[in-house]
């Protein structure tokens, strides 16, 4: 059963005391009023100074208009008030008992100004279309949102405004058409999902936009209706951020100031502050900023440290994938004390060890300087140490490098100790070679391995850059550059992780859109910048390749006769591919002729690498009768010692065709 | 629930706003508590300043027990001293955040009569 009652919904109440011209107009007025204020007060200091009476009457209309301008002020967080206080618990009852009682302030005003171009139009029914036609006309956050996403505004209103000219006519008869229902029904089970108390004009435009009005525009612009989704939520989220970080007055806010004299029980480290970042006090630099990536990575490493014994964590993972951060994490919830009792107000301190190494010009120099730090570090009680590219301070003596050391021995009579918290850092290839050969060492710590992080948290990443680089820039990064970062990233870019590549990928855009003294960062920016990288053609297919593409049959068969089968097949498969009509992981094609010598096998390959990869040389071309034992694997895939006849060739760029 | 403007108002004037007030109020108390490590400072009252403390040694020798032991007393009476000074400090920053959210949250419960008050005392002085 379908409620929409203005009349018992208290917002309508509000929405409409709200058009009143004295909340319309408190702020212009108030900043007349203030202007007012300070012209009498001066005027009245000046006749002050001149004749010393203070019987003047500027004074009488200073305080007046001061007055004025405070009570304007009032009336001003009166409205602010109007719009924003709620009493919804229960928001699916409540929506069911009636609908136009859960809508938010914005959402109401629309559907207020809805009813009244319905009853202008001279229609029967509210129709979904007059209520985003509204929506669209009043609601300047909508504006934002679509020039985001490069939709144009006016297309949609033509179309809407077609779609109600062939609507029903006549009285206004306060009743509602079956989509104007299943909008509100869906968009209060959309606040629902994402626990909101109110229907917001977010939720009602994302079920929106999976309707027939959007489908063109959205498949013009290469958006699904999920991506304008998450664009909704995640400008409503920044926004309610923004709200909450200037509510100054939340203990959180506060918190963020951080303390004094938490560490004056704490010993001093001399020494240590001398080789090493304090990554507390670069935080605490940057206001505290919040961080995102490895949530839960961070509260495992905090448990670990936490404990009494075994208390030193081992980061695990690939360079990239950003397990500084996760750091930076620990020493902004330390110091803001959300971490679990014993970890609170410490310092988290980077050691610094090549430049110890550096400093000294032998190692038995060093060995002391180390020494020393890790006295102070259990002396002090306060530090949490954090050793970044452990595997280079462990195992492995005889290599004589720059920067690396054998510490093991000393480390680890420390790493026993309740009071010497560490943090290595390391990758699982320095895992491997140099701390798990020392397994004594390697049973002091605890393994905290971090994974690459999904796309859909990347894309959280990469929005929260977008807006750095933005303001950096002064560009409009498109919701469409947003998502292709990511998807061309994890596509194309393979030895990196996320969400390095993408990141680098994003950044890399942004610049060469501001030296080309552009203003948009286009998705075919993104492509350009794969293309050059890896060679592979990516993004909207250009004249000379689509001519290629839709013509490869003939072009093959200018060096191969006959083999119809083959030929069409590898045609299609490369069109697929390339139009990326089924989006698949590994290779765009694999075939397997079969024929007898001379019939054209190895031609067709090297035709097709002429024709489409630009050279015969794209083609690398195996002779497996080279490769029958066991010990030749090595010569395709590589090893240590030497490179793969297949795969490095492949890393370099690995647009080609192999052929064997 | 039906409501006009004026009962509106005066819920929202003489109810929701100052729980607001009072809520930022009691958390600028308690930040301040915090801010100033007035519980850690306490707990740790007569610790070593910084962990300057000496080593006894072995053996005993009077001469040196108790150079040591005075070292070691002014290092804590050095640490309670300058303590001290920091709990005095935050606890009269706490009396004065107590005053000034109380001359708030009054200011705000009278405000309406403050505005006429401020017209009818302009008047005068014009007049």
């Amino acid at each position: 059963m379908f409620v929409f009652d203005l009349k018992r919904a208290d917002i309508f109440k509000r929405v409409n005391w709200s058009k009143w011209p004295i909340f319309q107009w408190a702020k212009s007025i108030k900043q007349l009023f203030f202007v007012l204020c300070v012209i009498f007060l001066l005027l009245g200091l000046y006749e002050f100074l001149v004749t010393y009476s203070t019987e003047s009457s500027n004074f009488g209309f200073g305080l007046i208009f001061f007055t004025l301008v405070v009570a304007f002020w009032y009336i001003e967080i009166f409205w602010h008030n109007l719009k924003h206080s709620s009493d919804v618990k229960d928001i699916l009852k409540k929506g069911e008992e009636n609908m136009a009682s859960v809508l938010d302030f914005e959402t109401a005003r629309i559907a207020s100004e809805a009813i009244r171009s319905a009853r202008s139009r001279r229609l029967k029914n509210l129709s979904a279309a007059v209520y985003m036609e509204r929506a669209i006309t009043i609601n300047p956050d909508l504006a934002i949102v679509f020039a985001r996403i490069m939709i144009d505004l006016d297309t949609i209103r033509k179309s809407l405004i077609e779609e109600i000219n062939r609507q029903e006519k006549g009285k206004f008869e306060w009743s509602f058409t079956d989509d104007f229902q299943n909008l509100f029904i869906d968009a209060l089970k959309s606040a629902t999902e994402r626990k909101n108390n109110l229907i917001r004009t977010s939720d009602i435009l994302g079920v929106f936009v999976s309707r027939d009005v959007f489908r063109k525009p959205l498949i013009d612009a290469s958006l699904k209706p999920k991506d304008v989704k998450n664009l909704l939520f995640w400008l409503d989220n920044f926004r309610k951020e923004q709200e909450e970080k200037k509510k100054f007055w939340t203990m959180k806010n506060l918190l963020k100031t951080g303390s004094i004299a938490k560490d004056w029980a704490a010993g001093y480290t001399v020494l240590l502050d001398q080789f090493s970042v304090d990554v507390t006090n670069a935080m605490r630099k940057q206001g505290f900023r919040e961080i995102f990536a490895h949530r839960s990575e961070v509260e495992t490493m905090e448990a670990i440290l936490a404990r009494r014994e075994r208390n030193n964590a081992l980061i695990i993972g690939e360079s990239g994938s950003s397990r500084r951060s996760m750091i930076q994490s620990l020493a902004n919830r330390s110091a803001m004390g959300e971490c679990a009792g014993d970890l609170n107000y410490r310092r988290v301190v980077l050691l610094d060890i090549p430049r110890i190494l550096a400093s000294n010009s032998n190692i038995k120099e060093s060995e002391i300087i180390l020494d020393k730090i890790f006295q102070e570090v259990v002396f002090a009680e306060n530090i949490i140490l954090v050793i970044d590219n452990l595997h280079n301070y462990i195992g492995d003596v005889s290599a004589q490098r720059l920067g690396a050391a054998e510490i093991s021995g000393l480390i680890s009579s420390y790493l026993d100790s309740p009071g010497f918290k560490l943090i290595g850092i390391t990758t699982y290839d320095g895992l491997h070679s140099h701390i798990e050969r020392n397994s004594q060492l390697l049973s002091l710590f605890e393994k905290v391995e971090v994974v690459e992080i999904s796309e859909e948290e990347t894309i959280k990443i990469i929005q929260d850059r977008a807006l750095q680089l933005e303001n950096k820039y002064k560009i409009l990064i498109p919701w469409q550059s947003i998502r292709d970062t990511v998807t061309l990233s994890a596509k194309y870019i393979v030895n990196l992780p996320f969400p390095e590549k993408a990141m680098g990928l994003i950044d890399e855009a942004a610049i060469a859109t501001a030296q080309k003294r552009k203003k948009v960062v286009l998705p075919s920016t993104l492509a350009e910048l794969i293309t050059s990288k890896t060679q592979i053609p990516v993004g909207e297919i250009k004249e000379e390749e689509k001519e290629t593409l839709l013509n490869l049959e003939s072009l093959i068969h200018q060096r191969i006769i006959n083999q119809e089968e083959a030929v069409v097949n590898i045609a299609k498969a490369m069109r697929r591919a390339r139009t990326e009509i089924t989006i698949r992981k590994g290779p765009m094609g694999a075939f397997l002729f079969l024929g007898p010598t001379g019939v054209g096998k190895t031609e067709t390959a090297k035709a097709l690498a002429e024709i489409y990869f630009g050279s015969e040389n794209k083609m690398i071309r195996l002779d497996m009768s080279e490769f029958q034992a066991i010990k030749d694997i090595s010569r395709i895939i590589g090893s240590t010692e030497e490179n793969g006849l297949l795969t490095t060739p492949e890393e370099r760029s690995f647009f080609r065709s192999v052929a064997g | 629930m039906q409501r006009d403007i004026l009962s509106f108002w005066l819920v929202w004037h003489f109810f929701e706003a100052p729980k607001e007030i009072i809520q930022a109020w009691k958390n600028f108390l308690l930040f301040n508590l915090h801010y100033f490590s007035i519980p850690t400072l306490l707990r740790t009252f007569f610790s070593y300043w910084h962990k300057y403390s000496w080593s006894y040694g072995r053996g005993f020798d009077l001469k040196v027990w108790v150079e040591v032991a005075l070292s070691n007393i002014i290092s804590r009476v050095i640490g309670a001293i300058v303590r001290s000074i920091l709990i005095a400090l935050g606890l009269l920053s706490e009396l004065s955040i107590f005053l000034a959210g109380f001359i708030v949250l009054l200011t705000w419960l009278l405000l309406p009569f403050l505005f006429i008050a401020g017209i009818i005392l302009g008047l005068n002085l014009i007049i």
